[in-house]
């Protein structure tokens, strides 16, 4: 009898330390903002849950205790006391508390000057641009690249419908929205690879629309910057040159840019060094030739209705050069 | 008063005993084979004039909701002449032609069409042509979705009355008469000049606007072409019965004859300056608001074997083909459904815009790609 209710409860524990995963987890916080926002939590947790037991308490004794303790909790006093001075004052300190931390992050970052990086939201991947409105701005997808310890301002919007941007190891949800602008400041703490996740629903392949954050130190920053400010490396064998053909024969060059060629498109993601990422397709694939062949043969099938067509007229060996030139490019 | 009462089980029993007589004598005349099917007996006077009546009835009836765009352009008559002379003409007849006789004896026989034609409307021809006639030999249309080319029939059997032998031949023979020079590379003669009487030639541009210039195009994409309307894959009443009758060393034959031929006719149509810069703007940037990739990087130079060229090409073609994938036709084939997204996503003005542009390029022009063949480019302004 007991059996039944012990092996519900572990399972019920699964989904649970699935979420502890270090790159995704609000419960592994790596910014100071999220760990303000996770300690908010625990407070609220703990709170709520002593603040339960109390309730469950005197429901307890209201119906089971002595007449003495009946007579108090149905009292005045008590209800004045329980029901209306203790939520009011807790309720405030919560109030002034959440306050503090939510701004706190702002505050941080307002003092010195943060690095700026525009974020667009498309159906279904993300546009990066890096500094945007400068001669130098170039662009690339699903993948922010930020220092650590220095404060990051990161100006969003959306091409479309509304997307929400969501690293939950960094900063909390802000939605995208299209004509407006939305702001989001954080700070990693320590270098590492930090999953995100739209969290708006945006259409149909809206859970299929991840991104990764990647955080170096200062050092490793400003080489990772240098390359991929570089165009595109060329193409150095005959394998490589008949797939970079290939690619702009097929028409690629008409939807994705390859910085340093005649590829000046700009509908879909940047290509220039789409070899280096760590993931293909907004972190759904994972960055090999296989799974490039795979998303421009079957990309319909894998995010329906995006805006790519379904290149399944290529023959083979020209998709296989293609792929193998992409993963090429570094 | 005694009223007069009728035994309604009676005589609806009666009504079903006769009704089943009825069907069973049906049954047991066309079992027996005592009906003669003969077409050489031909109808009787009632039976014939009743077959007439209902037809002539039907049609005007399905046909009455039809509006008839203007078919008055003289352009499309080469359209309509050319497949009339291949596919009507056989039954019945034209112009300086007799019908052949076996089918003459069809029950009923085709008619002589120009004495008969000011019995019908515009919208009737159109709704006879496209759908044929049940009971006699009158086919419908290859495919019931280019409307288009059913009208350019009509426009044809509308003039058919006031017209010549001399103006006949010339009509349905095209450029295949008018161009008695045109130099065919090691491909049958017989079997171009099918394709002339309305495609382009060494010294004539193609009969009419709709027509598609095949001089230059890649030939990958001609013998495809040929083998999707063979197959029925493309939709075109006009191009299904041409293609089927081809073999594939025709195809290729053909194929390798239009990429090598140079035209030298070149139709200038007067585009607004704006529209030609909107045009330009799409085909070689792409318009990121809805989607579309710059036409040029597909249809550019160095692009693949497999997707056409543009430059050059007749404007109302090119606007009738987008606008045949706006409709969502032309997507049973691979390209086409590629191409097919792509012209979904566009407007109809940047469609116009378009293939303005492309037409307007000539093998020359800013962003226009060089030839691809070998050769160099012998175009003229």
């Amino acid at each position: 009898m007991e059996r039944p209710s012990r092996i519900l409860g572990s399972v019920s524990l699964l989904p649970v330390l699935g979420g502890c995963r270090e790159a995704y987890s609000v419960l592994a916080p790596n910014s100071d903002h999220a760990q303000h926002v996770l300690n908010l939590t625990w407070v609220l947790f703990a709170g709520g849950t002593v603040i339960f037991i109390a309730v469950l308490a005197a429901t307890a004794l209201s119906l089971t205790g002595f007449e003495s303790v009946r007579g108090w909790l149905r009292s005045e006093r008590f209800i004045v006391l329980a029901g209306l001075a203790f939520p009011a004052v807790v309720l405030s300190a919560l109030l002034v508390y959440g306050a503090l931390v939510t701004n706190q992050g702002h505050s941080k970052t307002a003092s010195a000057a943060p690095l700026e990086i525009a974020v667009v939201g498309e159906q279904w991947w993300w546009r990066v641009i890096y500094e945007q409105g400068t001669p130098n701005e170039f662009e690339t997808a699903n993948e922010i690249h930020i220092p650590v310890g220095q404060p990051v301002k990161l100006t969003l919007t959306s091409a479309d419908v509304i997307h929400s941007f969501w690293v939950p190891a960094l900063a909390g949800k802000i939605d995208t929205i299209p004509g407006r602008t939305t702001v989001l400041s954080l700070s990693a703490n320590k270098p590492g690879v930090f999953r995100g996740q739209c969290a708006e629903y945006c259409g149909g392949a809206h859970a299929r629309m991840g991104l990764f954050v990647v955080s170096h130190n200062s050092a490793d920053f400003a080489t990772w910057l240098d390359l991929e400010r570089k165009p595109a490396r060329k193409a150095d064998s005959q394998s490589l040159q008949n797939g970079e053909r290939s690619f702009h024969a097929r028409g690629c060059g008409g939807c994705h840019q390859i910085r340093g060629s005649v590829a000046q498109g700009r509908i879909g993601p940047d290509l220039t060094h789409i070899g280096s990422r760590q993931s293909i397709a907004a972190a759904v694939l994972p960055n090999t030739t296989e799974a490039i062949k795979r998303w421009i043969k079957e990309n319909q099938n894998i995010k329906p209705k995006n805006h790519m067509l379904a290149f399944d007229v290529l023959p083979p060996n020209e998709l296989h050069d293609i792929a193998v030139y992409l993963k090429s490019l570094k | 008063m005694m009223a007069l009462t009728h035994n309604w089980k009676l005589i609806s029993a009666w009504a079903l005993v006769a009704v089943l007589i009825a069907a069973v004598g049906i049954f047991l005349i066309a079992a027996s084979g005592l009906y003669n099917v003969a077409a050489s007996k031909g109808h009787s006077k009632l039976a014939n004039w009743f077959l007439s009546f209902g037809m002539t009835n039907s049609v005007r009836t399905h046909a009455a909701l039809i509006e008839p765009p203007d078919i008055k352009s003289d352009d499309q008559i080469h359209l309509g002449a050319a497949h009339f002379h291949s596919v009507c003409a056989p039954c019945h007849g034209a112009p300086g032609q007799k019908p052949n006789p076996s089918m003459q004896t069809m029950l009923p026989s085709p008619p002589k069409l120009a004495p008969r034609i000011s019995e019908w409307r515009d919208r009737e021809l159109f709704w006879i042509v496209r759908n044929g006639i049940k009971y006699t030999g009158m086919p419908a249309w290859p495919t019931q979705s280019r409307d288009d080319e059913v009208w350019a029939v009509v426009a044809f059997l509308r003039s058919l009355p006031d017209m010549n032998p001399e103006q006949y031949e010339d009509l349905a023979w095209g450029n295949a008469r008018r161009d008695e020079a045109s130099t065919s590379t090691g491909v049958d003669n017989l079997l171009v000049d099918s394709c002339n009487r309305c495609h382009d030639t060494a010294g004539q541009g193609p009969t009419n606007r709709r027509t598609p210039r095949l001089a230059g195009q890649k030939p990958d994409y001609l013998s495809r072409s040929l083998i999707e309307y063979a197959s029925g894959k493309r939709h075109s009443g006009f191009m299904q019965t041409v293609a089927a009758t081809l073999t594939t060393s025709e195809i290729k034959a053909l194929a390798a004859h239009y990429a090598d031929l140079q035209n030298a006719d070149v139709v200038s149509v007067n585009f607004a300056s704006e529209q030609l810069a909107r045009g330009e703007r799409l085909a070689s940037k792409g318009s990121k608001t809805n989607a579309v990739p710059a036409c040029l990087a597909c249809h550019g130079s160095n692009s693949s074997p497999d997707y056409p060229r543009l430059t050059g090409q007749s404007y109302d073609y090119l606007v009738s083909q987008l606008r045949l994938w706006k409709a969502g036709l032309r997507m049973k084939t691979d390209y086409g459904m590629q191409m097919g997204e792509i012209a979904q996503r566009m407007t109809a003005r940047q469609i116009e815009d378009v293939s303005a542009f492309f037409s307007s390029q000539n093998g020359q022009g800013a962003s226009a790609p060089r030839d691809n063949r070998p050769e160099s480019n012998g175009r003229q302004r």
